[in-house]
């Protein structure tokens, strides 16, 4: 049996890297200026927001909406996150809290 | 660019070392637990392939992606040619090009660590440099590399730990990775509650949802990260009138405490 780890597998990897290296390094070498523009200065204070809302659909993308439990642990479990978040404003017992939850809703379902 | 030094001098340097290593640490734990699942979870997978402890952590260190990763290991099994990987890799992460915007200028603080900080910028990583601004008697470069440094540790770790003992593993942990989830819908409430315009948040929920319903799963996070910069800049004026740019600070997203336009 021939592993996957010959040349051709560590070359994959490092086809990885470098595009990933690549994509990250994108916007440090294009905005490379001591000012930025006043337009990517407001980017950069709003798309947080906006990425982080689709960050959070891109967690539960995979999500089964049509077929039993519905993607409910999910909805529960996020809505429990964000009650615990509002409510206490510290996001370690928010986040440990909600995830345990979910561990455990999981496995009573299935 | 010394301005950050300046004004923690007024505060003790014991007492900003201990308190920013107690930020850094509870900001990373988290993402720390559960970048050991994922990583673990990516260790047994090239375990599984005939790969080796110190494979994974090459993967861990260089392509630092979890998505990236766990969906390679099955593409390198198939033996799918280098440029198609090349070709998939940046499909799958082509949402970092939008996470540098916004910290050009802070990284550069990090000076000889510059690069690095650009390397080792998940988004996990993003979530917590775009969260809540560091409190006054933090230093805030010191905090950003030591986060920065956990949760890559970590997710090394993992890596490493789940390629040896991938095959022993006592116990399930199956939904641990909710954890990340879960952290990203802290930050979306602490955005919330800060941001002088909830727009910005209203944006993300539209086009995101829009793209995953009419694309799918597999390809709709580049076009809505598209989507929503070009409903931002649309939208320029009304999130942020003329009056309330001046007065924002340079950290991401922080509300300046003025309330801005809309309701």
């Amino acid at each position: 049996m021939s592993p996957t780890a010959d040349f051709y597998g560590i070359a994959a990897i490092a086809v990885c890297a470098i595009v990933t290296m690549g994509i990250r390094s994108l916007p440090f070498l294009v905005f490379r200026g001591d000012k930025l523009p006043e337009k990517i200065e407001y980017l950069g204070r709003m798309l947080p927001g906006s990425i982080m809302v689709i960050l959070v659909i891109f967690c539960l993308r995979n999500t089964d909406i049509h077929a039993r439990p519905y993607g409910l642990p999910e909805l529960v479990c996020v809505v429990l996150c964000a009650f615990l978040q509002k409510k206490l404003r510290n996001s370690i017992p928010s986040i440990a809290i909600s995830t345990l939850c979910y561990m455990v809703i999981i496995r009573m379902l299935g | 660019m010394n301005d950050d030094q300046q004004y923690i001098s007024e505060y003790p340097a014991r007492k900003v070392t201990r308190k920013t290593f107690r930020l850094a640490f509870a900001n990373s734990l988290p993402i720390m637990f559960a970048y050991l699942v994922v990583g673990f979870t990516f260790g047994i997978m090239m375990y599984e392939n005939g790969f080796r402890w110190y494979h994974s952590m090459l993967s861990a260190m260089t392509i630092y992606s979890g998505s990236l990763q766990i969906a390679m290991v099955p593409m390198i099994a198939a033996r799918t040619p280098l440029p198609v990987m090349a070709v998939a890799s940046f499909l799958i992460n082509s949402r970092y090009m939008f996470y540098g915007i916004g910290f050009t200028q802070r990284f550069r603080k990090q000076g000889l660590l510059y690069p690095y900080m650009i390397i080792a910028f998940p988004d996990e990583v993003y979530g917590v440099f775009s969260g809540k601004p560091y409190p006054k008697d933090v230093d805030p470069v010191r905090c950003d590399r030591w986060t920065a440094f956990m949760c890559h540790g970590a997710w090394i770790s993992g890596s490493v730990l789940g390629t040896l003992f991938g095959n022993v593993l006592p116990f399930d942990l199956t939904g641990i990775d909710f954890a990340a989830t879960a952290m990203f819908v802290c930050i979306v409430i602490e955005q919330w509650m800060s941001f002088t315009s909830h727009l910005p948040l209203l944006v993300g929920i539209v086009s995101g949802l829009l793209c995953l319903f009419i694309l799918g799963p597999d390809n709709f996070i580049l076009p809505s990260l598209i989507l929503s910069l070009i409903l931002l800049l649309i939208l320029k004026s009304r999130i942020e009138p003329a009056s309330a740019s001046a007065e924002t600070t340079s950290t991401a997203g922080a509300a300046s405490g003025q309330e801005g336009g809309k309701a």
